[in-house]
């Protein structure tokens, strides 16, 4: 994949992964939009790396959890994005329906690698490819997950 | 509530919603990054870059200046040589360039190894360089105001009202970290939180 027309194609059919992602991590739409660009230009300079006997949608949740991880807001929202959780506080986020509302604000109540370990996860990533992705031990990502669900059904519980 | 059933749900509307909002952003690769880690590596090469040609111009000046002026201005240029040497050796250990693709604590871990030695090359430019720049800044001042530069180095007490200026570096070095620590203390302190995380 050399060409830029031909990785932004797919970049095109896997954005659902970065809008997943940087949803649960940039707080504003100003954030979002910086972050959604910044993922695409850093995919765009390590897709050299990216070996094709791998899937590009996990590359691509790689770059995109990795970006998100380390970025820093322009905005200087994100570091203090559990103070900011509650829905009403989110006026120029997109309405959710009540229902994914809940479960949104529960996994961003979780801390940054807790929320994409879960989200990998619910994307149907076993241990051993989050254990991979993250660099957490198979045994500690298990354990993790564990205290998570633990978590947000105590979140989605009250 | 059934979690996977839900996060579907969630997905579905979240990939519509965000649509409407990030569409336009889909069909372009921006040329810059917004990154800290981008903006400190730039703002290194600059320094390194300035740094080497503001020494040859001390030697240049060094070499038409008459004693003892001229032995302050050839030992600014061989603390200019020997910070740049220094400096330019930290950069060259650097060699990072960033892999998004990589497995995330791998990420976060090279990063912060990255900041501490950008730290360390701007503190070795801050120690060798801030102290010079108040002599630069007086000569400039002069120079400005008409005078020749033979005319400048041949006022009275020359050499000791520059020897006053370098020492006024020590409070600007002090500055140069506290800066930096505003500048970046924020970046390192979100990658030690991440990193952290990883140990609960």
């Amino acid at each position: 994949m050399s060409n830029e027309a031909e990785f932004l194609d797919h970049i095109e059919k896997n954005r659902g992964i970065i809008y997943k992602v940087i949803n649960l991590y940039a707080n504003d739409l100003e954030d979002k939009k910086d972050l959604y660009q910044e993922v695409v230009f850093q995919a765009w300079k390590s897709h050299a790396n990216f070996r094709a006997d791998s899937k590009f949608s996990t590359w691509l949740y790689r770059v995109s959890l990795n970006v998100s991880m380390t970025h820093l807001s322009k905005s200087k929202k994100m570091t203090t994005v559990k103070e900011n959780t509650n829905p009403a506080d989110h006026e120029e986020r997109f309405e959710l329906s009540e229902r994914a509302e809940i479960l949104y604000c529960a996994i961003r109540n979780l801390n940054e690698l807790d929320r994409g370990i879960i989200m990998l996860h619910l994307d149907g990533y076993n241990n051993t490819e989050i254990s991979e992705i993250s660099g957490i031990s198979k045994v500690n990502t298990g354990v993790k997950l564990h205290r998570i669900k633990q978590q947000l059904t105590s979140i989605l519980n009250h | 509530m059934n979690i996977q059933e839900e996060w579907a749900n969630l997905n579905q509307e979240v990939i519509i919603k965000s649509d409407s909002e990030l569409a336009e952003f889909g069909r372009t690769i921006k040329r810059e990054s917004g990154n800290l880690l981008d903006k400190l590596q730039k703002n290194v090469e600059i320094k390194l870059a300035w740094a080497r040609g503001i020494g040859l111009v001390a030697l240049i000046i060094a070499v038409f200046s008459p004693a003892p002026l001229n032995y302050w201005l050839f030992a600014i240029f061989i603390v200019y040589q020997l910070g740049s040497f220094f400096s330019i050796r930290e950069k060259n250990q650097l060699r990072y360039k960033a892999d998004y693709g990589g497995v995330t604590r791998t990420v976060i871990t090279q990063q912060l190894d990255v900041i501490k030695r950008i730290l360390k090359i701007e503190e070795i430019w801050g120690y060798v360089f801030i102290p010079l720049a108040g002599p630069a800044g007086l000569f400039l001042h002069y120079l400005y105001n008409g005078k020749t530069l033979k005319e400048i180095i041949t006022m009275p007490n020359m050499a000791y009202l520059l020897f006053g200026l370098l020492l006024l570096g020590i409070p600007g070095v002090y500055l140069a970290k506290i800066m930096n620590y505003y500048a970046i203390g924020k970046y390192v302190a979100r990658l030690k939180e991440n990193l952290k995380q990883f140990e609960e």
